[in-house]
């Protein structure tokens, strides 16, 4: 019961904190926190997924892009869908949900993408698995790009309405509680068993494949999930907005703070976040004390240059792949 | 006359067309320990891989209770009553004892009676319930050989395959270690027990094969623990 109080209190307070000191902000400021919530939604779904299996997934992007469209679409006006995207199916282009009900069919989708990507794609692991899942980005990215039956392909859809922070804490809070769930049940601990030894777990009498596509599909939902959310933070759909920057952003943040926790999936997006908006100020002036300005392209470099410093000197991560404990083991 | 609970017929175990195992008649039967011994190379650990699931029989067959595995994958094969406890352990270093243990139920046929199998594997090996909450991978060789076995017994297994579960263990572990394996045969597992330790299985064993480039040389009993002679022209053969 301890246990389970330190592993999943710390990061969903983490999250809670953010949320609450997101309101001391300027509003462009709070942009930044709110983006920051849903990063942590994001990377916790592919944390499930690399986090629990050990393999590669380049494709994770893919699902979340299924909730932005598909949350972003379904919130819009009828109206001003059939002058901006008269190309729409007719069903998306009449139909207005609320927010709330499209980031759980934003979910659902995920799941069933998830699950139909999965089905081939799970016998593969290693290089194979990362390229092949990556070939599903490219997809998925072109697919959205170029159909005018389901979204503003190479337009910009603004007008989607916006969630509160509270919405995207508490849906982020979510996520983060079923990663911990799955993890702590039977079958995450099978598929931790696969990625530890395979060869052992199958004699033990473990599916590699069928663990696999368990974890990949819950994983899939999560980021549909956090793709609904996305959207409506931004307020927005822009080609291009999920395809490689969100990738490798979001699989960064998740080595940085440790793949193998759920701990160091969300103190790793926080971390990346709060370090790329304090820069990103910095780049236009902020005062620390003193008048600090510097260089533009300063952010991305920096960032860059602690990635790859903490990835030589912790390569599992600044949490050493371990959950949260007051207790070392 | 009931079928045994483990019947290998002409098994040949090739790696890329190159024969390993060259043609292997032997039975285990209900509650009985058969060695098997010989040098490295001789295709002990690939017959156990073989029946197993983990390499496809190139010849011959593999029957648990009458039933052919041919063909079947490590998981199906794990499912029906088969669990190997492979050389160097494969203990999943970085999850905790518990876990490790609980990772042995998804074999089960049924959850009948598993509160029952856990105390007997705990009586049998304290140190799963000792050091529960500890990382496999602090666990002493010994005990992490200990926790491999406990963790494929949960499974409440018909037959039980070791690959030299003596590696890398004090003398004295060792005695014990097989001093339970005793203990496991009496619940009616049968054991097929692979090993380095010539002299010692064969005292132990109901019988032991000795294996020597992929065939059965020689079968010796516990009477023949002492003869030293046969062995070594069989090692050499």
């Amino acid at each position: 019961m301890r246990r389970v109080v330190s592993e999943l209190g710390a990061p969903v307070i983490l999250v809670v904190a953010t949320a609450l000191i997101t309101g001391a902000f300027s509003q462009a400021h709070q942009l930044e926190f709110e983006n920051a919530l849903v990063m942590t939604a994001i990377v916790v779904a592919l944390y499930v997924f690399i986090g629990n299996s050990g393999v590669i997934s380049f494709g994770h992007v893919s699902f979340v892009a299924v909730g932005i469209y598909l949350g972003g679409i379904l919130t819009v006006d009828p109206q001003t869908k059939t002058f901006t995207m008269p190309g729409l199916f007719p069903y998306l282009r009449h139909t207005d949900i609320g927010i709330v009900p499209s980031l759980a069919l934003a979910a659902a989708a995920g799941g069933v993408y998830g699950l139909a990507v999965g089905l081939p794609l799970m016998r593969l692991s290693g290089l194979p698995a990362g390229i092949a899942t990556f070939a599903v980005l490219g997809i998925t990215a072109n697919v959205l790009y170029y159909w005018q039956k389901i979204g503003p392909t190479a337009q910009t859809l603004s007008d989607i309405p916006e969630a509160g922070r509270w919405t995207l804490a508490v849906a982020t809070i979510i996520t983060i509680a079923a990663a911990y769930g799955y993890q702590r049940s039977r079958f995450g601990r099978m598929l931790r068993a696969t990625r530890e030894d395979p060869a052992a777990a199958r004699a033990a009498g473990i599916s590699v494949y069928r663990q696999r596509l368990i974890a990949f599909t819950l994983s899939g939902a999560l980021a549909g999930l956090a793709g609904g959310l996305y959207v409506h933070q931004l307020g927005l759909i822009a080609p291009d907005l999920t395809y490689l920057d969100l990738t490798f952003v979001t699989l960064a943040m998740l080595v940085f703070g440790g793949v193998a926790s759920l701990w160091g999936a969300v103190l790793g997006a926080l971390a990346i976040s709060a370090l790329n908006s304090f820069l990103g100020d910095a780049e236009n002036t902020v005062h620390v004390g003193f008048r600090l300005t510097l260089p533009t392209g300063t952010r991305l470099v920096t960032i860059g240059a602690v990635m790859a410093l903490v990835i030589i000197l912790r390569p599992s991560g600044l949490t050493g792949g371990r959950e949260f404990g007051w207790r070392r083991r | 006359m009931s079928e045994p609970a483990l019947a290998l017929e002409n098994l040949e175990v090739h790696y890329a067309g190159v024969p390993a195992v060259r043609g292997i008649d032997l039975e285990v039967g209900e509650g009985e320990i058969v060695g098997l011994v010989g040098p490295n190379g001789a295709g002990k650990s690939s017959t156990l891989h073989a029946v197993m699931g983990v390499v496809p029989p190139a010849v011959g067959d593999i029957r648990v209770r009458g039933r052919s595995l041919r063909g079947f994958s490590p998981e199906r094969v794990a499912r029906l009553g088969v669990a190997l406890v492979p050389e160097g352990r494969h203990i999943y270093s970085s999850l905790t004892v518990a876990e490790n243990l609980r990772l042995g139920f998804a074999a089960r046929r049924s959850n009948d009676g598993l509160a029952a199998d856990v105390a007997w594997v705990e009586s049998l090996f304290p140190v799963v319930r000792d050091f529960a909450r500890r990382n496999a991978g602090a666990l002493s060789g010994g005990q992490q050989q200990q926790l491999a076995i406990a963790r494929a017994l949960v499974a409440r297994p018909d037959v039980l395959l070791l690959d030299e579960p003596s590696l890398g263990l004090a003398p004295t572990v060792v005695e014990t270690l097989f001093a339970t394996l005793a203990g496991i045969r009496e619940r009616g597992v049968s054991i097929l027990l692979v090993e380095q330790r010539a002299q010692m299985t064969i005292a132990f064993a109901d019988r032991t094969h000795v294996i020597a480039n992929g065939r059965l040389r020689l079968t010796l009993g516990p009477g023949d623990a002492g003869d030293t002679d046969k062995l070594t022209a069989a090692y050499l053969s």
